[in-house]
């Protein structure tokens, strides 16, 4: 058999439990070839359910180990991993909890992993300078409308339906989704950032939500506050725009030119 | 940052993430540090800015785990090129990787699986060496990995299927002195044939680790866990081939429940005195 063949069906064995021609190849010194086999299925799984445990630690507690074990089985065969790295491994499990039908009557589940990953990627995400407020002042304010902000790599906002800050707190106080208290029905923001002292999450009002996405499509800080007022007249720009930089998360400021008709 | 090679009759240990903190405060004396490549794959935060601090004081080694250098799908160029980066930010002394594969189809596996032991996958793997060495513009060891299972239709033994890959593509062994010892209890050869039949000359560094011994009701296997103190077994080859192996540095292995780092030294000290005992028998 050809190397491709061997790896091809070695794989497809250890990954979809499928009788291959591997096992005729395989020298059983006293074992069956589906032993030795199983050794590495064994191994293989244990790696990736380790990995996704070590990545979800919160949505890991929320189901309870078990539970957790045997949907990341599910989750490394629906969602094989393509890099050789395996701190990318877990992206899609948020979706995979969202449709999983078991967990139907824990709806805020996969916003909780996506918290998770979201931690996961501001660890390992490069570093960068955390602007203060004060930075402003290093532009005239004439230029303030056209200014616009490179968030810190490590920023991630993630907004649910779900008091999903209260219930991250839950959580994160070794809570099982089993003995959560009553979710609130309103919606709540987050915010994740990384400093120092590690990565850490925040509740965040909604229209300091709106008003990082807006910077981040590159709305200069102008535009960003006239559609912040129009979703909400009375949003006080000024302490939302103390609290954005007080969470380390502008890195750049730049003028964005304008173009001048001569 | 001095960039030296790694001294022949020196002994590293493998740097965990839990051990960062302590070795950055207490500048334990080890002589190197050995750490996984992919765990410094991430941009940034407190990975690097450990490894940062360390690396001031101690020399490094990258030992990588996710190239897949066995696999018949196209290298990796990706991940080949990220590993250079961080090699010429940190400059190690040793970059490693394995003699397995892992990948297939585009579909990462993350083990270390195993290779017939034929031409065709000698002339494969020898492409695939040359070709990293050639984008890291350098020189790689390649480590003798620990398998579960061999092929029938292999055509030669371990020893010469290494030998001949280290001698096409110009790569160094690692030598792992423990998967000699779990491949040749879990394949029923002779270890001390094994390391005979390497020539001192292309190894580049040893490893050192514990292992696993599940004993099922058809035999027993030994599983590479990496998960506790070195056997007394391993031991004693690694003090039979300690004089004959005397140009390559040896590293202890560590990766699943880490013991308090005293430990780690306690098995480096362990190294150090089968070395030294070797060098007075020879002297």
């Amino acid at each position: 058999m050809q190397l491709r063949e061997l790896q091809s069906q070695f794989s497809a064995e250890i990954l979809c439990g499928e009788n291959s021609s591997v096992q005729t190849l395989v020298e059983q010194r006293g074992f069956q070839a589906t032993q030795r086999i199983n050794i590495y299925r064994n191994n293989i799984f244990a790696t990736l359910t380790d990995t996704l445990a070590n990545i979800f630690p919160v949505s890991c507690a929320m189901v309870g180990e078990e539970f957790f074990k045997s949907m990341a089985q599910i989750y490394t065969r629906s969602h094989t991993p393509d890099s050789g790295n395996l701190h990318d491994f877990g992206e899609h499990l948020p979706s995979l909890i969202e449709s999983m039908p078991e967990l139907s009557n824990y709806p805020y589940l996969s916003a909780l992993a996506e918290i998770d990953w979201a931690c996961h990627r501001a660890f390992h995400s490069a570093s960068a300078t955390a602007l203060d407020i004060s930075s402003l002042s290093d532009f005239s304010p004439d230029n303030y409308e056209d200014l616009q902000f490179e968030f810190h790599p490590s920023i991630h906002t993630i907004k649910s339906k779900f008091s999903i800050f209260d219930i991250w707190e839950f959580a994160t106080s070794n809570g099982h989704a089993d003995t959560i208290p009553d979710i609130k029905s309103e919606g709540q923001q987050v915010l994740i950032h990384r400093s120092k002292s590690g990565v850490k999450v925040v509740n965040i009002e909604d229209d300091l939500f709106q008003m990082i996405n807006f910077l981040r499509e590159h709305e200069t800080l102008g535009a960003t506050i006239t559609s912040i007022l129009e979703l909400n007249p009375e949003y006080n720009l000024k302490e939302g725009l103390n609290r954005l930089f007080s969470f380390g998360a502008v890195s750049t400021i730049t003028v964005k030119r304008r173009f001048v008709h001569q | 940052m001095v960039t030296r090679p790694i001294s022949a009759d020196s002994v590293g240990i493998g740097l965990r993430a839990d051990h960062c903190e302590y070795v950055a405060a207490n500048r334990p004396s080890v002589d190197w540090f050995e750490v996984h490549s992919e765990n410094y794959f991430g941009r940034g935060g407190a990975p690097h800015d450990w490894l940062t601090q360390i690396r001031q004081n101690y020399n490094l080694s990258f030992h990588g785990v996710g190239l897949s250098l066995g696999s018949t799908d196209d290298l990796n160029v990706k991940h080949l090129e990220r590993l250079k980066e961080i090699i010429d930010i940190y400059e190690p002394g040793l970059v490693s990787e394995h003699l397995s594969w892992s990948s297939i189809d585009g579909i990462y596996l993350h083990d270390l699986l195993p290779l017939p032991f034929t031409k065709e996958t000698i002339s494969h793997l020898a492409g695939r060496i040359g070709r990293v060495q050639d984008t890291l513009g350098r020189t790689i060891l390649v480590e003798n990995a620990s398998t579960y299972l061999e092929f029938s239709h292999s055509e030669m033994s371990e020893w010469e299927f290494i030998n001949e890959i280290t001698r096409l593509s110009g790569c160094q062994l690692l030598l792992d002195i423990n998967n000699v010892y779990v491949n040749a209890c879990n394949h029923q050869f002779d270890p001390i044939e094994f390391l005979s039949e390497i020539s001192p000359s292309i190894v580049g560094e040893i490893h050192l680790a514990g292992h696993t011994v599940k004993n099922l009701p058809e035999g027993t296997i030994r599983i590479d866990t990496h998960d506790q103190r070195v056997c007394d077994e391993v031991w004693n080859l690694y003090e039979t081939v300690a004089n004959r192996f005397n140009t390559a540095p040896t590293l202890i292995e560590w990766d699943k429940d880490l013991p308090e780092f005293s430990v780690l030294m306690d098995e480096a000290n362990i190294a150090r005195s089968y070395r030294q005992e070797t060098q007075s028998a020879a002297a």
